[in-house]
């Protein structure tokens, strides 16, 4: 003969809806925490102000010196007028110099993303070395409003930034003195 | 289900639950290995080390002893401030074959395990001296026997301590040689 089963209890009609409403609330909560399907991807922002030197998965930068300027020119006689944003960066490898190219330096602002020039001689792309930093200018050709406006310096090893490091340099043009030249320094060994 | 209904249970599948404790973490093992062979098994993963001073045959190839010192470079040569060369040589037999092999990098065996590439360029090297193993035609129009493979690097110049160079034959991957030295 089978053992008689205990009674069951059964919760207070009030109870089951407050455990309901608890149970929605978190499931609410999950939602909300859960990353957006971009976010699982996103590159780690690696934050540094203007001469602050940014530690990156596989490099050093620093950038310094942002100039605005009219007409921007190299150290091989090129010269271009417009709206030129130049700065300096100096950049070396942490670990190893295979596949350590610094190649994507770009400028956002507003959302819109302006990549650094291929026309004069720069320091893009630029082949790291491991411990021994290098110098160089990059210089943005920018929308004459946009040098009214703040922006950001993005930069990162390669174009494809998912899951990788990403550093990024706030800079407020507005803050700028505009000049009528800009020199962009020749790439090389820092001295 | 009471504890004898559950231990009869157990006794009557034994055999298919202990299959199944075998078999999955088999399956397992066999998937996660087969993917991690396809992605390294091209890539330089098992160091073959050779001590200091030693030499040893890896790929048909006898290598060493190397010695690493510190080099002038070349008188064109533009060095970074705060650098110095440092020259690596190693001494070569093929054995008459022509296996090529390629020069990964010079690596910290410690701390920071930091790798800089051969440098000809900075350097200003003799273009006479080797830094890689010639390929085949070379070799036929009369270059065969042994020679010295010698590597410059360009570092900074607080580096000392053990050292070692990466060295790759690609019939060998994913073992490669690493051949260690003190500048």
């Amino acid at each position: 003969m089978m053992p008689a089963t205990p009674p069951v209890k059964s919760l207070p009609p009030w109870a089951v809806w407050v455990i309901g409403v608890a149970l929605l609330g978190a499931a609410w909560g999950v939602v909300q925490l859960t990353p957006s399907d971009d976010a699982i991807q996103a590159p780690f922002v690696v934050a540094a102000s203007v001469g602050e030197k940014a530690t990156a998965r596989a490099f050093d930068v620093t950038v310094t010196d942002p100039r605005l300027g009219d007409t921007a020119f190299d150290q091989k006689g090129w010269y271009g007028d417009g709206t030129w944003l130049v700065v300096d960066i100096e950049a070396e490898s942490r670990q190893v110099e295979q596949g350590a190219l610094l190649g994507n330096i770009v400028f956002v602002s507003d959302g819109v993303t302006y990549t650094a020039s291929e026309r004069p001689s720069s320091a893009l792309p630029l082949s790291l070395r491991t411990g021994i930093p290098q110098t160089g200018s990059v210089a943005f050709e920018l929308p004459e409003g946009v040098a009214q406006r703040p922006g950001v310096i993005q930069i990162s090893l390669d174009i494809e930034t998912r899951l990788d490091s990403l550093v990024e340099v706030p800079i407020d043009l507005a803050e700028l003195t505009r000049h009528d030249d800009v020199e962009m320094r020749a790439t090389g060994w820092t001295p | 289900m009471d504890a004898v209904s559950a231990a009869t249970w157990l006794r009557r599948n034994a055999l298919a639950l202990s299959a199944v404790a075998v078999l999955l973490p088999v399956t397992a093992a066999v998937v996660v290995g087969n993917e991690w062979w396809s992605a390294n098994s091209g890539r330089d993963v098992f160091p073959v080390t050779v001590a200091e001073g030693e030499s040893a045959r890896f790929g048909g190839i006898s290598w060493g002893p190397a010695r690493a010192s510190d080099a002038e470079p070349g008188e064109n040569a533009e060095l970074p401030p705060r650098t110095k060369v440092i020259a690596v040589d190693i001494p070569v037999d093929r054995h008459g074959k022509a296996t090529t092999c390629t020069v990964t990098g010079l690596r910290e065996t410690s701390g920071a395990q930091r790798e800089w590439q051969v440098d000809t360029k900075t350097t200003d090297w003799n273009y006479r001296l080797q830094t890689f193993c010639k390929s085949e035609s070379t070799v036929e129009s009369g270059q065969s026997g042994p020679f010295t493979l010698s590597l410059p690097f360009v570092v900074p110049d607080d580096i000392d301590g053990p050292l070692a160079v990466d060295l790759v034959v690609i019939d060998e991957l994913p073992r490669f040689l690493r051949v260690e030295v003190t500048p």
